[in-house]
């Protein structure tokens, strides 16, 4: 039955990529990372990760593609007609993709990774990662605190456009 | 489960595709997607390692990772709308201004 | 110093006697205007003590050791050449006879020249000229002969071209110049030939030469002699030299240079193969025939006389190339005297003349015979002389040129019977000549004193110092009469030319026969004074004028055709070179341009474009950079792994 989920998840993530790569609309291909991203998410969950999940969903679903939308808004003159692209550098492309994933799928082969088996039962996965968070990296929480906030007021500045005083 | 490991072929899979959107798109919103999928198909290994060993690192750094996109996925689209206006184009390969001029 | 020392006396006597005319010269060039009228006398004067000094010097003659003295000048190839004197006596009497007709002409042009604008320049070459001769006549060796030769000829072309302003005259004295030229280059040749075969042109060593190129040696110094001397192909100069002063003619065509010639053909006697002796009786023949058929048939006082010399030269030449070169020098000898005569007699002629017609007005030309006559009565002196003159030119007794001639004609009968053969023909025509010499001057004097004169004309005798060199020339004609008795000359014609030669009763009968028979025929002849009008085909000159013309339009003819050749085969060879440079040049030009500067142009384009190409990397497209950096990632991750 897992298995199951698990391909129809791959799957669809797989299809939401094509979908990204080949259809010109952006907005077609916003959509379809929503979908990738969702799936994602439904991966993470049946790996036991459901605090990513979680967050995955909140944060990827429901802000990062949200703010990609309102850019892509704001950055094409909205007319009633689909927004396309074009697109360009196929073939160079195509060859340095895949022979990366070449690479990767050959040295994935050639490993051998051992599963461990203890980590098949883990209950209570979100109490450990508040306890975790609090304490083994608390540094990195404070620090992604602090990125946040600097990104935060970052790209607030950037974003806006100030009129400059003009004298006289 | 012994199928997780074609999550690792998904995982290079993602990963190569969202090259492949960063090489071949114009439009910079659809690069910034092709970005995060890169970065999820990061996170995606990174959750499958934790899965597949003892201890929960690979969940906090995927957590991190996580993080670390949103603020950099903030900060590209404030660029790009700066572009934008300066440009008044979101094509990339119309922003030519550091080419090489002869 | 070869010979003696130098000190002798007698030496520098030579020297003092052949500088003074030359000292004349100087002082007539460099003296002023103001003195012009100086010039005669002094000149005269100096020319008085050469004559003396030579005769002196001939009665020095017996005392003296040796009678050459040489210096050393300078040295080819070890051999040297010298100069210096060769006294002996055929040259002092030279030099006594040249000295005194000089001596007298001088006189004579003093009265002759009077008033002439270029006085002092006449005087002048007239020194020159005597030095010269004098130079030629003492000198030992052939090739300081040779250089007085060229001075000689130089004055003479100096003198006849005096009055240049008349283009006959400028004409005339160039055509002398250059005819002696051609007769200069064979003795040049000659000379050459002479110092390749012998290293030593000394005339006191010509008897040892022996060799095969002597007979070329002979002919060529001989073709100097027909120049000089006015023989057969080179005469028609002499006839023209008459546009200079009468006294002139009488120096220079008469009596000395013309008979540098002859002097020369003695002194080098030894040279003479047989076959030359041939090749100069020949022309001597032909030209004293020339000469008297020429002679016979002008009108011109002056043209006559030139005749008269061109025929006695060739028949002196004839005689040396006979072998009786004892009478052909005494022949020389008498020539000048009563030729130099006859010369100053027409100039006395020719002046008084010139003084009347100035009287009145008058425009004859006073040298045409045809309008003179009966000169007789109006200048007795002068009649006197020229009819002396003319009887030994024609060879009566009792004159010295009986005697010369005599001598000649006997060695001549001598030369002749030896075997039949063509010297009967030569024989024939000395014959000839004989004949014809009484006919010709015996018409001159005819018509010029003798006959009934054509219309009255004042003359005046001619001023007494033109009248005194015609007396002395002519005493000068019989003196020589009395050769038999009188000891002194005979001993030294005894010393001058060995000889045993005597007078030949049967050639001496048939010489007065025919001098008679034709002053007879003359007589009858021109008794009736009937002159056709002259044609020029009996002048003789004019047959040489028209081969000289013929030989000058053919050279002008080869010139013309090597000048074509050389416009249309050379330059076109030329032309041809160039335009294959040119071409050459322009492909070499083409290669550069387009090979060389396109290698470089090419090399700069391939750098350009391989930058371009290496800058299109840097093209402000991020994509593209991107591309490249995962590119070189991957080949990285490659390399690492495998």
């Amino acid at each position: 039955m897992q298995e199951i989920v698990l391909y129809i998840f791959m799957g669809a993530s797989i299809a939401a990529v094509l979908v990204m790569i080949l259809n010109r609309n952006i907005f077609y291909g916003a959509l379809a990372l929503l979908i990738c991203l969702i799936s994602l998410a439904g991966i993470y969950a049946l790996l036991q990760a459901e605090f990513l999940a979680i967050t995955q969903l909140l944060i990827y679903a429901g802000g990062v593609l949200v703010l990609l939308i309102f850019g892509i808004m704001l950055t094409n003159k909205i007319s009633g007609k689909p927004v396309l692209t074009d697109s360009h550098n196929w073939f160079s492309g195509i060859i340095i993709s895949t022979s990366l994933l070449g690479v990767l799928l050959f040295s994935f082969q050639q490993t051998e990774i051992m599963i461990a088996q203890s980590n098949l039962n883990t209950t209570r996965n979100i109490n450990n990662i508040g306890i975790e968070l609090m304490s083994t990296y608390a540094a990195p929480f404070e620090l992604s605190g602090v990125l946040l906030l600097v990104c935060l007021i970052g790209a607030a500045l950037t974003a806006s456009s100030f009129k400059k005083k003009t004298n006289g | 489960m012994a199928k997780t490991d074609l999550l690792f072929y998904l995982s290079a899979f993602l990963f190569c595709s969202g090259l492949l959107i960063i090489f071949t798109k114009k439009n910079a919103i659809m690069i910034l997607m092709g970005i995060e999928l890169m970065l999820n198909a990061a996170n995606l290994n990174l959750v499958l390692f934790n899965f597949q060993k003892t201890g929960m690192e690979g969940q906090f750094f995927a957590l991190f990772v996580i993080i670390v996109a949103v603020c950099e996925a903030a900060v590209g689209i404030a660029i790009i709308l700066k572009t934008y206006h300066y440009y008044h184009t979101s094509a990339i390969d119309q922003i030519s201004d550091l080419k090489e001029r002869p | 110093m070869t010979a003696a020392e130098f000190p002798s006396s007698f030496f520098l006597l030579a020297l003092i006697l052949v500088s003074l005319p030359l000292a004349s010269a100087c002082f007539a060039f460099f003296i002023k205007d103001k003195f012009a009228w100086l010039s005669p006398v002094v000149s005269s004067l100096i020319l008085l003590i050469t004559f003396i000094l030579s005769v002196v010097l001939f009665f020095q003659l017996d005392s003296q050791s040796t009678n050459k003295f040489t210096v050393d000048w300078f040295y080819i190839n070890n051999k040297s050449i010298t100069i210096g004197f060769l006294l002996d006596a055929p040259a002092l009497v030279m030099l006594a006879v040249v000295s005194f007709v000089s001596f007298l002409v001088h006189v004579f042009s003093a009265g002759y020249m009077a008033g002439d604008r270029g006085l002092v320049r006449y005087f002048g070459m007239l020194g020159f000229f005597t030095f010269a001769m004098l130079g030629l006549v003492m000198s030992s060796n052939l090739l300081l002969t040779f250089c007085f030769w060229e001075l000689v000829g130089f004055s003479s072309y100096r003198l006849i071209g005096h009055w240049y302003e008349k283009p006959a005259a400028a004409q005339a004295s160039t055509k002398a110049f250059l005819v002696n030229k051609v007769g200069d280059l064979g003795f040049l040749i000659g000379l050459m030939i002479l110092w390749s075969i012998s290293g030593n042109l000394e005339i006191s060593s010509l008897t040892q030469i022996s060799s095969s190129w002597l007979t070329a040696a002979g002919i060529c110094i001989f073709i100097g002699v027909i120049g000089k001397s006015a023989q057969f192909p080179l005469f028609n100069w002499l006839p023209d030299a008459m546009e200079g002063p009468t006294p002139v003619s009488a120096l220079i065509h008469a009596a000395t240079m013309v008979a540098a010639g002859v002097f020369l053909l003695v002194r080098i006697e030894s040279l003479f193969t047989p076959a030359c002796l041939v090749v100069i009786s020949v022309i001597g023949s032909i030209t004293a025939v020339a000469g008297a058929i020429g002679a016979l048939f002008q009108f011109d006082i002056k043209r006559i006389l030139a005749y008269s010399t061109i025929s006695q030269l060739g028949f002196m030449v004839m005689a040396i190339g006979l072998g009786a070169a004892e009478g052909g020098y005494l022949h020389l000898l008498h020539h000048a005297f009563f030729k130099a005569g006859l010369f100053l007699g027409a100039g006395s002629v020719i002046h008084a003349m010139h003084q009347a017609q100035l009287q009145v007005h008058g425009a004859l030309d006073v040298q045409d015979i045809r309008n003179l006559g009966g000169l007789r009565k109006k200048l007795p002196i002068t009649f006197l002389g020229f009819i002396i003159c003319a009887a030994a030119l024609a060879g009566l007794p009792l004159t010295s040129g009986f005697l010369s001639k005599e001598l000649i004609l006997a060695d001549m009968s001598a030369w002749a019977s030896s075997d039949i053969s063509w010297r009967w023909i030569v024989v024939g025509t000395a014959w000839l000549v004989t004949f014809l010499t009484p006919l010709y001057i015996f018409r001159l004097v005819w018509f010029v004193f003798l006959s009934k004169p054509k219309d009255e004309i004042q003359l005046q005798e001619v001023p007494l110092i033109m009248r005194i060199p015609v007396l002395l020339l002519s005493i000068g004609a019989i003196t020589f009469l009395f050769a038999q008795a009188s000891w002194r000359l005979t001993s030294v014609i005894g010393r001058v030319l060995p000889s045993s030669n005597h007078l030949d009763v049967v050639t001496t009968a048939v010489s007065l026969i025919l001098i008679s028979t034709s002053l007879v025929t003359g007589y009858f002849i021109y008794r009736q004074k009937k002159l056709r009008q002259q044609s020029n085909l009996l002048s003789p000159q004019f047959y040489l004028d028209w081969a000289n013309n013929q030989t000058i339009k053919f050279t002008f003819f080869l010139s013309g055709i090597a000048a074509s050749f050389d416009r249309k085969w050379i330059d076109a060879f030329i032309h041809g070179v160039a335009y294959v440079q040119v071409t050459l040049a322009n492909i070499v030009g083409w290669s550069d341009r387009n090979l060389v500067d396109g290698f470089v142009n090419g090399t700069a384009y391939g750098a350009r474009g391989i930058g371009a190409m290496t800058r299109s990397l840097a093209n402000g497209k991020i994509q593209s950079y991107l591309l490249w950096a995962m590119a070189g990632l991957v080949i990285f991750i490659f390399w690492i792994l495998y």
